[in-house]
């Protein structure tokens, strides 16, 4: 019967897509599972093979590594310990984020609302400082930095995080604003409020995912960043990235204690990006439902 | 309440673009004027420079005893309601109509029964916990309004409200406007390019184009005796005939290769320099059809039929292949290609000036 043969071809799409989705997640998910393995398990463990993937089954699990990596005493000398890196790593990236998604956002509502003489050339230098790998920065911004006396400090690093993700929150925040169409404010300012509380009340929450989304983008960049933080800041005001690659330098590698760090240090991430997961998608999906 | 002034107002934009040319409108007290024009000729930039959105190259503007030129829109003391209507999406009716009154930080107890005073009156009392975004487009223009009224201003300012709305919500919203405008006696300057809205609802008409003021009056005014070329083609449906002529002895206005010949009396003859390139105009309802034509009558033929049910419009074609439309009861049944006659209502006739545009009479 054809009702059946519905049925059948309907059941068999369903099956077809739900491996495909599961094989997806496995794809992505895996390496998220063998890091969480790796910090739960004895030095011996990591390496042996065949691999053990069960907990309490094939291997018995250790939060060891986890106390190691928390203690400020057991790894590198008194500054330099996991609890400081993330902290530092917390500070920098957190202040960065926050600054740079105001500035941006001040800057990208003048661009999108006022008529600023030159804007084209403007947002393409803005643009532009991106351009370059930033590797390519990396020696003159080492003399800048050392002619300042940046280096090592919490303004230097911050201040490069800012600048590197400025660019970004700009053009980003430009296309939200533009969307958003400038009669809300004109209502407000008809209504009795100056342009400023008109921003503060009426743009501003209407902007805020895509605000969020922007923060999500820059807070990322600035955890990650390994390059600079490793050359400019290699006695104080360290951050997570360099500190997990100094733990490979001692002997032999760590590779636990190192999944153990990892795994602390992704969570405030996965976090916060799950929090924002709606706005996030709104943010991105902006353009797309407005009029 | 207040009257509104505008004197010699001139916008130019970036790029040397004239918006508003010289113009200068008033308005009464409590008066419902329109400012008619097609997109593009000035009329929204006008009424923003009135509400401060936009700051006029020249020119002075009064509200009311005050000079606004430099005032900011906050402290003009009056409401703009938008073609978008620019509710605020992240706020419920209420608070969208509450937000004025925050603005002038009136206690809590005074918001809340204004804000119903005026959900009762625009029939919104139900809707007043939604989001905008869970509002029909005829809700979203009442709480609009409700935001506009609310705060009881001394001048409305109302861009294309009704522009968005289907036909029939349209023509429900006119009849409420008009009878609130009235109830509240506000000064009102609307702006719409919907020559219906503005003959319906305009006590006064300002008709625009190009930036510059055509004509003001009120609407029968504006119909029947258009000041200019550009106001005579504009307003009215089917559109005003238009026919380049010149004066000649007789006297009679013929046309260029002069198969079309109708003779005038002295009095308009006389108010018509000679030989002179002028437009004739007349509407389609001054065109009297006879299927017996006599003595006097322009013969033609019937070319197009447009039966609209209470009226039909015929497409006529007289001598030298010009078409002219007028307009004929239904009981008057006639064909394509049926002979007839055609006497023009002298007393109505348009003339007016090629080089200036302006009505000579």
């Amino acid at each position: 019967m054809s009702t059946s043969r519905f049925k059948v071809s309907y059941v068999a799409g369903q099956i077809v897509s739900w491996l495909l989705v599961a094989l997806t997640l496995f794809f992505f998910l895996f390496p998220f599972y063998w890091m969480f393995l790796a910090s739960i398990k004895q030095p011996g463990d990591v390496t042996s093979l065949p691999p053990r993937f069960i907990p309490f089954v094939q291997f018995k699990p250790t939060l060891e590594n986890y106390a190691i990596v928390l203690s400020t005493s057991a790894m590198g000398s008194r500054q330099n310990t996991f609890p400081w890196a993330l902290l530092n790593s917390i500070l920098v990236g957190g202040t960065a984020t926050v600054v740079a998604v105001i500035l941006g956002t001040l800057t990208a509502y003048a661009f999108s609302r006022f008529r600023v003489k030159g804007e084209a050339d403007l947002l393409f230098f803005i643009l532009s400082t991106r351009m370059l790998p930033p590797v390519v920065v990396l020696i003159p911004i080492f003399l800048m930095f050392t002619d300042l006396g940046l280096p090592n400090t919490f303004v230097g690093i911050t201040l490069l995080y800012i600048t590197s993700g400025l660019p970004f929150v700009v053009w980003m925040m430009k296309g939200f604003f533009d969307e958003i169409p400038h009669e809300y404010e004109e209502a407000a300012m008809v209504d009795g409020y100056s342009r400023l509380e008109a921003v503060w009340k009426i743009v501003i929450p209407e902007a805020f995912p895509a605000m969020l989304a922007t923060a999500v983008f820059v807070l990322i960049m600035a955890w990650n960043e390994f390059v600079f933080v490793t050359l400019l800041n290699k006695q104080s005001w360290g951050t997570v990235p360099p500190f997990l690659y100094q733990i490979i330098g001692y002997g032999r590698t760590e590779w636990s204690r190192m999944a153990a760090a990892a795994i602390i240090y992704i969570t405030p991430i996965v976090v916060f990006t799950f929090a924002v997961r709606n706005h996030l998608l709104r943010g991105v999906t902006f353009g797309a439902v407005r009029r | 309440m207040a009257e509104i002034r505008i004197q010699n107002l001139v916008k130019i934009f970036p790029g040397n673009t004239r918006a508003v040319d010289d113009v200068s409108i008033h308005v009464a007290d409590g008066e419902f004027l329109v400012l008619l024009g097609p997109s593009g000729c000035g009329k929204t930039t006008t009424l923003r420079c009135v509400a401060g959105l936009e700051r006029q190259t020249s020119g002075d503007i009064y509200i009311g005893k005050r000079l606004v030129n430099a005032m900011p829109p906050a402290d003009r003391d009056i409401a703009f309601v938008f073609q978008f209507y620019a509710l605020y999406p992240h706020l419920s009716a209420y608070d969208n109509i509450a937000f004025p009154l925050k603005a002038a930080r009136l206690p809590k107890a005074e918001v809340d029964q204004r804000v119903h005073q005026v959900a009762e009156m625009l029939k919104i009392n139900h809707l007043l916990d939604r989001r905008p975004k869970r509002l029909s487009s005829g809700e979203q223009q009442r709480v609009a309004l409700g935001r506009a009224i609310v705060r009881r201003p001394q001048v409305f300012l109302l861009d294309e409200p009704l522009t968005n709305m289907d036909a029939s919500l349209r023509a429900d919203m006119r009849v409420e406007l008009k009878h609130l405008q009235q109830e509240l006696g506000v000064t009102t300057l609307y702006v719409t390019h919907d020559q219906t809205e503005a003959m319906v609802m305009g006590q006064k008409v300002a008709v625009m184009d190009a930036g510059k003021l055509q004509q003001v009056g009120t609407p029968l005014e504006v119909y029947n005796h258009p000041a200019t070329l550009f106001v005579a083609g504009f307003i009215g449906s089917p559109p005003m005939n238009i026919l380049d002529v010149t004066l000649e002895a007789g006297p009679s206005l013929v046309n260029s290769d002069g198969a079309f010949r109708l003779p005038v009396d002295t009095a308009l003859a006389e108010k018509c320099p000679p030989r002179t390139p002028l437009k004739m105009g007349i509407r389609s309802e001054d065109l009297h059809i006879t299927s017996d034509p006599t003595a006097g009558d322009m013969p033609a033929e019937v070319y197009v039929v447009e039966p609209l049910g209470d009226e039909t419009i015929y497409s006529l074609r007289f001598a030298g292949n010009h078409l002219m439309l007028a307009k004929a009861p239904p009981t008057l049944d006639l064909k394509v290609g049926d002979k007839v006659g055609v006497r023009f209502e002298r007393s109505r006739l348009h003339i007016f000036d090629v080089a200036t545009g302006k009505a000579l009479r």
